[in-house]
């Protein structure tokens, strides 16, 4: 009888994540979506988030629903407001900025929401 | 005894990665809806969640996946304010993080699990620490103070202006296993490579530096054993960089990222032994973890963590690099015999059921409703 080899690490974990996937349902799969799309940041990391490309992909997204560009991203991440209160003052800046004024909302009522909460901050 | 209406919280759980303060705020979600679903209610910045959301967020240990969450406010279902004096009666919050700044119930708990921030500085960001600090000015304005550990209510004393009697210690524990994977149908039989589980995230405060130290003072360790990192980067240098710095096999050195209940739970269930050497802990559940899995565990004597394993740990000084050696390799070989192996299991099962997460919760609630009899 030939003993099989032992699992590595690896191999362990995905079965593990085969036999128990995350969670799935309603609330959980529209969170799971709305996190890819938006790439969003937890309020209350504003101020300490350290990742200013981050902080300016999910504040572009949030306001404009794009990315920025490499070059509004090298500008941005140079003049990267060191405070909370800062960044709250340049995502409502953002928000009223005109192209954010001129976009359409197309995702439905949610997105709305989030977007006022967001300037609401 | 009248039961006040608990304003409990929790945003704590729209975190995509949740660790150890959401833990804490899950049991306490989970004890306060299934023992008082007429009193309970699940709230974050002001707002009161809807019921089905709440429980939702309370019933996942994989986090929210949503960071975000508290934007979309078709998730709430009112103000804490208006629901507060909907509901009538008596009135107690208890806050996880920071408390808003203005009184508004009967009863007021913040829970402070370390003064990791204040004690050793530098080992958090200097964001954590201002936070940590504005948090602190704030403590006197509650009525109670839950702590995690004798321990770190010595440091509340020592460090605040608090009263002794406003201070509750209530060790964390943990919550049923229901859900969790048959590992025998996982590993169909077959064996898991021998390997050495350090679990948490990886900042200075942990001594994943100090792990490394030793592994390649003793270059044969990892020839026997993997060894694997179970938890997100927070702060400081990487594993990768670190792992360089020391000139380790990168092959025999795994980094998983944030680990699943599940696969935390395979992971404890196979380890050769569970590395805590950390230079402080509020409590250190992970070591309870590792015990109620039968892991066996060297832990360092730090801060909350000799009341977590209590005589079940194999402990080492923290920060002594020649006291860490002397414990791993006392400890392998103890493990080397299959008895001394299974009966160590056993006593760390045994100590490890004395720390439940229900307990943890019905402790503070107890206190909270005595509290409010007595005013």
């Amino acid at each position: 009888m030939t003993v099989p080899d032992p699992l590595t690490i690896t191999e362990l974990l995905a079965r593990t994540r085969a036999a128990c996937p995350p969670p799935s349902g309603p609330l959980a799969a529209r969170l799971i979506r709305a996190r890819r799309r938006w790439r969003l940041i937890p309020w209350w990391r504003i101020g300490s988030i350290s990742d200013a490309a981050a902080f300016y992909r999910a504040a572009y997204r949030a306001c404009l629903g794009r990315n920025p560009s490499d070059d509004e991203l090298a500008e941005l991440t140079a003049q990267f407001p060191a405070t909370k209160a800062a960044r709250l003052a340049y995502l409502r800046a953002l928000r009223t900025a005109p192209e954010a004024q001129a976009r359409t909302v197309a995702p439905g009522l949610w997105l709305a929401a989030l977007t006022t909460r967001l300037l609401a901050l | 005894m009248t039961l006040p209406h608990f304003f409990l919280d929790i945003g704590t759980l729209y975190a995509s990665q949740p660790s150890g303060i959401p833990a804490l705020v899950r049991a306490l979600g989970r004890h306060l809806l299934r023992e008082y679903p007429d009193h309970a209610v699940c709230c974050h910045d002001g707002r009161v969640l809807a019921p089905a959301v709440a429980t939702d967020l309370l019933a996942q240990d994989h986090g929210a996946e949503m960071p975000y969450l508290d934007v979309l406010d078709n998730i709430y279902c009112g103000e804490v304010t208006t629901e507060r004096r909907r509901r009538g009666g008596r009135s107690a919050a208890i806050f996880p993080l920071a408390r808003p700044g203005i009184r508004q119930f009967d009863h007021e708990t913040q829970l402070i699990c370390d003064l990791t921030p204040v004690l050793f500085p530098d080992w958090h960001t200097p964001a954590t620490c201002a936070t940590f600090a504005r948090m602190l000015a704030t403590l006197a304005a509650n009525n109670l103070i839950v702590t995690i550990s004798a321990s770190a209510r010595a440091d509340l004393l020592a460090h605040t202006q608090l009263p002794a009697e406003t201070i509750l210690i209530s060790h964390p524990g943990l919550a049923s296993a229901e859900g969790l994977p048959d590992l025998a149908a996982l590993t169909a039989g077959a064996s898991v490579e021998p390997f050495l589980l350090v679990l948490g995230t990886i900042e200075p405060r942990k001594n994943i530096d100090g792990i490394l130290r030793f592994l390649a003072a003793h270059p044969g360790v990892l020839d026997q054993l993997v060894l694997v990192v179970a938890g997100a980067h927070g702060w400081g240098p990487t594993l990768a960089e670190m792992v360089a710095r020391y000139r380790l096999p990168a092959s025999r050195i795994v980094h998983t990222g944030f680990v699943s209940e599940a696969e935390k739970q395979v992971l404890l269930a196979t380890a050769t032994m569970l590395l805590f050497p950390s230079h402080y802990e509020g409590f250190g559940l992970p070591v309870v973890e590792a015990l109620a899995a039968g892991c066996p565990v060297l832990a360092s004597r730090a801060g909350g963590i000799p009341e977590a394993g209590g005589d079940a740990v194999t402990y080492c000084q923290p920060g002594d690099d020649a006291d860490f050696a002397r414990a791993f390799f006392s400890l392998q070989q103890q493990l080397g015999s299959a008895g001394d192996r299974a009966g160590r299991a056993d006593r760390g099962r045994r100590h490890a059921a004395a720390f439940t997460a229900d307990r943890f919760a019905a402790t503070i609630v107890s206190r909270i409703t005595a509290d409010l009899a007595r005013q």
